[in-house]
């Protein structure tokens, strides 16, 4: 395999920021999820605090729960900006033109799974921001002397949230590539992903803010991920993405 | 004169029973403009495919230039030798004109004022200097085809291919665009193009393959006429029946005769011999003729003609 040629990835990936951005279908649900999500979870957390008089849930849990239900952002993103990156120029015939050019297999599949994740990192790591300065600040002004688990907060905001966003790129890419339209391409992703999500979350939950924990979970998420990679890279060949599901 | 583009025994199957494009073998010379015929389905967009390197073969392969499509190490330098206008335009319809254009120039390596320089070139050699700015989805079927054929030669490739790059244009930008083929022919670039416009395949090119699933003939357009008609001459009667169709045909040294309304072509073995006596014929049992005159064959009689004369293989046509 020849060395990956980053001016070429830079110009995939500028060319699909700049669609996402033209895109309302996109970008509507791209900043509506962030900002609804983060606003509940720090909506759900100051009814926390402010009745923080109740001993059974202590706010550090609280506030440790809110930022694994965050994790719902690096797959959910992904999935709807990646379903949507191969199978688009699919159905807008671009696709042809684009395998015309000098870019190699590798260098479309980098440019098309950076599309997807450098939005959907930089949005989750502003909700993890917002989340996190607010509930500091909550806590501040209404419970002080109470003390987060700021550990596991940037474990998962830091380190599992950007490897489950990998993972679901992968996934995602892997099914645009078959796919006949984003909308069932986003269908197939989410069902992909959803069973894995929603166990994480509740597990990540239950084992609650344990440094070590969120790093067994980090770690299995990445080996995840690494075999989704591999699998992708192996099925992404521009003769099947041409010919599939048209 | 060498060889550019080489098809060798190109087959190629999308997992149905038969394959679409089955032992294909000709070549494209350098420097000449080679049409590929066919009917729909018949295999000409898989054909062009395989030949810049987009579909695998699956049995046999092509060569651009000397290097084997199969070669992945080789992609993205056969890639850079070719400028290909694909069926559908495929322009990145929310990017503005000049972007559709810079973003291909700078996957094909150029930058800065040389690609500057080119973009204004193409656009001003295409008419589209003054839509620069404007979003590519806002411009007409003929300006969208116009964009995509500056994309395909912004990198000034040695080879140009072009998937049915007339197909539905009004005739000024069909004018436009053979206008742009003949002045690419004289640069001296390869140019294999695929159409359903036999007048354009006869005036335009040096050769043409026709097909259908698989390879029925390679020629010059004049060779194919030649080969598929000896001699035609045209009968021109005030009416004409099956009777008088026979009477024509049972004339020795006529191949064949086909009726049109009044008229009887007779397509003839040696020369013009036959005629005098065909005339007779047609006289005697009452017909009354209006003309007589030998005609030259189009590139589309000799097309339609090859396709009857040539058995559907079951691979393409079927159904669709
Ligand atoms: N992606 C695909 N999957 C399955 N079959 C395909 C695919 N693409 C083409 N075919 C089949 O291959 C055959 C050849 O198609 P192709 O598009 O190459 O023909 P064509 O000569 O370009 O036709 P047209 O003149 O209509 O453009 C057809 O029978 C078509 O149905
Ligand atoms: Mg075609």
């Amino acid at each position: 395999m020849s060395a990956v040629r980053w001016p070429l990835v830079r110009e995939v990936l500028r060319k699909d920021l700049e669609e996402i951005a033209r895109s309302r279908q996109l970008l509507y649900p791209l900043f509506v999820l962030p900002v609804f999500l983060t606003g509940d979870a720090l909506l759900v957390f100051s009814t926390s605090v402010l009745s923080h008089n109740n001993p059974r849930l202590g706010l550090g849990d609280a506030f440790f729960s809110f930022a694994s239900f965050l994790l719902v952002l690096p797959v959910i993103l992904p999935i709807l900006l990646g379903s949507a990156a191969v199978v688009m120029e699919k159905t807008n015939h671009t696709l042809e033109s684009l395998l015309s050019t000098p870019l190699t297999d590798t260098e479309l599949l980098v440019g098309k799974s950076l599309g997807p994740l450098v939005p959907a990192m930089a949005l989750t790591a502003a909700s993890y921001a917002v989340y996190g300065v607010g509930a500091e600040l909550l806590v501040r002004s209404h419970a002080p002397g109470a003390s987060l688990p700021w550990g596991s907060f940037l474990l998962t905001g830091l380190l599992l949230a950007p490897l489950l966003g990998l993972l679901a790129t992968f996934v995602a890419i892997a099914v645009s590539t078959k796919a006949k339209d984003v909308r069932s391409a986003q269908q197939l992703a989410s069902l992909v992903l959803l069973p894995l999500l929603i166990p994480l979350i509740l597990i990540g939950i239950a084992l609650g803010p344990m440094p070590l924990y969120q790093l067994a979970l980090a770690a299995a998420v990445a080996a995840l991920a690494l075999l989704v990679l591999r699998v992708t890279t192996l099925r992404f060949h521009r003769d099947q993405i041409l010919v599939a599901g048209v | 004169m060498g060889e550019y583009l080489v098809a060798d025994d190109l087959t190629r199957s999308y997992g149905g029973a038969a394959p679409a494009v089955d032992g294909l073998s000709f070549s494209v010379r350098r420097g000449e403009l080679f049409a590929l015929l066919g009917p729909n389905g018949a295999g000409k967009t898989t054909t062009i495919r395989l030949l810049t390197g987009l579909l695998g073969p699956s049995r046999g392969t092509a060569y651009v230039d000397g290097m084997d499509v199969r070669d992945a190490e080789k992609g993205p330098e056969i890639r850079r030798r070719i400028g290909l206008l694909p069926e559908a335009a495929g322009l990145y319809e929310s990017l503005t004109v000049h972007r559709n254009l810079e973003l291909y120039g700078r996957l094909f390596g150029l930058s800065g004022t040389d690609l500057e320089g080119r973009i204004r070139g193409q656009l001003t050699s295409l008419g589209l200097t003054d839509r620069a700015d404007h979003r590519a989805g806002t411009l007409s079927k003929g300006l969208k085809q116009r964009l995509a054929i500056a994309r395909a030669l912004l990198h000034e490739p040695e080879c140009v291919v072009l998937d049915e790059p007339i197909t539905g244009l009004d005739p000024e930008a069909a004018k436009s665009v053979r206008d742009a083929l003949v002045a690419l022919r004289a640069q001296g670039r390869t140019i294999l193009l695929s159409t359903h416009h036999l007048e354009d395949a006869d005036r335009l090119s040096d050769r043409v393959a026709v097909i259908r699933g698989r390879l029925l003939a390679v020629d010059t357009p004049a060779g194919l006429k030649r080969r598929l008609f000896r001699r035609l001459v045209a009968i021109e009667l005030s009416a004409a029946d099956a009777t008088a169709e026979q009477l024509a045909a049972g004339v020795a040294g006529v191949n064949s005769v086909h009726r049109d309304g009044p008229r009887l072509t007779l397509d003839l073995a040696r020369g013009e011999e036959e005629v005098p006596e065909a005339v007779e014929r047609l006289v005697r049992a009452g017909y009354r003729i209006r003309s007589v005159a030998a005609i030259e064959p189009s590139l589309e009689e000799a097309y339609l003609r090859l396709l009857e004369a040539s058995p559907r293989t079951d691979s393409t046509g079927a159904g669709s």
